[in-house]
């Protein structure tokens, strides 16, 4: 029994993140492939929160993966490999959203505020669904203008749930640091979703 | 409570003592901000993500084959510089060996080994001359003083320019510039014997020793006459007093 349960530890440790790094690095491209297939919808979310578009997103999480194979030797164990992953994911997207700002703008001037009214929600009233449709979509827009180093901080804590010494660990903060950055990216959002929906949704 | 701590109070979920309180006092912020974080969670939904492992495998080929032609193209840019470090380096040789050639430290290209060598020739070749020129120093200055009491009587004399000239070639070691100081203790300012012929200003000798400031005492003249003398029948030599009386020439 004792000796199943350690040959499946040692199974385990085998495709451990840290075990494919190290075999991803020694050449074996199967195990880099391994690690892309385990973690690529993690940054996917990321970028997308970040971009609000799947091309950018995907874009991004194919930059992520080859700078991090081509990276390999740097990475440090002290790290989760997620952590050090959604490290390069944040400063990629802040490069990118940088970049893209004036194109979004122009976009967004073009496409108007339209909602769509074919909807398929969580409750059975459709006026409650449209209702929530319309909010995600203040907020979805709301999120996106935030500057981007707010609207990192609020994915990784608000929607992606991650902790705060994690949050730090790829913010390269302190644990203080990141709360701080946190508490000014919700005020911040709050801010901007105020004048789009009203105080009735979300008071001050 | 600070209204801030309603973030904390209601995202992450502290306990707080006073909870009744905020119920209380912040209701419609507290309702607010849990919609909001609702609101936010409901955002994890997201497209599919269609990136297939075989696009991320052809990034990482043409990262790599972008990169080995970017260390290939580096290289390639380092061959002007090369080419052109090559060139500087062959002409300041070719500088130095032109040179090298002109002046009496010719060996300096040669490298540190020659150089000392050279040096060393110099120095006893200098010692050598030093030797010679005390031992001609003498005829040099009484022929010297001859030429003066000459030309004080008035005549154009370049024998001083001649001589001086024949010492100079005799006495110095091929190639070096050794200044023939013990011939010249009239000249003023010197330069120490150190320098090439291209630092060493050309040795003044007395052209003309009309110019002198200062001129010697008059030495007796002998001139020597082609009339035989009656007893010997050899030429007949006249002591003159003064070089006034004599005439040199037809």
């Amino acid at each position: 029994m004792s000796a199943r349960v350690s040959s499946n530890e040692r199974a385990t440790d085998n495709f451990s993140d840290e075990a494919l790094v190290i075999r991803a690095r020694a050449g074996d491209f199967a195990s880099f492939e391994i690690l892309f297939e385990r973690h690529r919808l993690l940054v996917y979310r990321f970028a997308y929160q970040m971009s609000q578009r799947r091309d950018d997103a995907e874009d991004v999480v194919q930059e992520v993966f080859v700078r991090a194979y081509q990276n390999l030797h740097r990475y440090r164990d002290e790290a989760k490999f997620t952590t050090w992953l959604l490290r390069i994911a944040t400063n990629l997207s802040t490069d990118r959203a940088r970049m893209t700002q004036r194109r979004r703008a122009l976009e967004e001037k073009e496409a108007g505020s339209g909602l769509a009214w074919m909807t398929i929600g969580e409750f059975d009233d459709p006026i409650s669904n449209l209702e929530q449709d319309r909010r995600k979509e203040a907020l979805r827009k709301a999120l996106a203008a935030l500057p981007v180093h707010h609207r990192g901080v609020i994915v990784l804590r608000d929607i992606e749930g991650k902790e705060y010494p994690e949050i730090a660990s790829i913010l390269n903060c302190t644990v203080g640091g990141a709360k701080l950055r946190v508490l000014r990216a919700r005020r911040a959002l709050r801010d901007r979703i105020l004048p789009i929906l009203g105080e009735e949704n979300y008071p001050a | 409570m600070k209204r801030n701590d309603l973030f904390d109070y209601v995202f992450d979920g502290l306990e707080s003592s006073d909870r009744a309180e905020i119920s209380a006092e912040f209701a419609t912020e507290v309702a607010g901000l849990q919609n909001l974080k609702h609101d936010l969670q409901s955002l994890r939904e997201v497209p599919e993500c269609q990136l297939s492992v075989e696009r991320v495998r052809d990034a990482i080929l043409r990262g790599e084959m972008k990169r080995r032609t970017s260390n290939r193209r580096a290289l390639w840019s380092l061959v002007p510089a090369a080419a052109v470090a090559l060139g500087a380096l062959f002409i300041s040789t070719r500088t130095q060996n032109l040179d090298s050639s002109s002046s009496t430290s010719a060996s300096r290209s040669e490298g540190t080994s020659n150089l000392v060598a050279a040096a060393i020739g110099i120095g006893s070749g200098a010692r050598e001359a030093a030797t010679m020129l005390d031992t001609v120093a003498p005829t040099a200055s009484l022929l010297e003083s001859a030429v003066q009491s000459i030309a004080n009587s008035g005549s154009q004399v370049s024998v001083s320019k001649s001589v001086r000239r024949k010492v100079d070639r005799g006495s110095r070691p091929h190639g070096s510039s050794i200044q023939l100081t013990n011939l010249q203790p009239h000249v003023e300012n010197a330069p120490p014997p150190n320098g090439g012929p291209s630092s060493a200003p050309a040795p003044t000798t007395v052209a003309s020793t009309a110019d002198a400031p200062n001129p010697q005492p008059q030495a007796p003249v002998i001139v020597i006459t082609n009339e035989p003398a009656e007893g010997t029948g050899a030429s007949r030599a006249h002591e003159m007093e003064s070089s006034g009386n004599v005439v040199i020439g037809g």
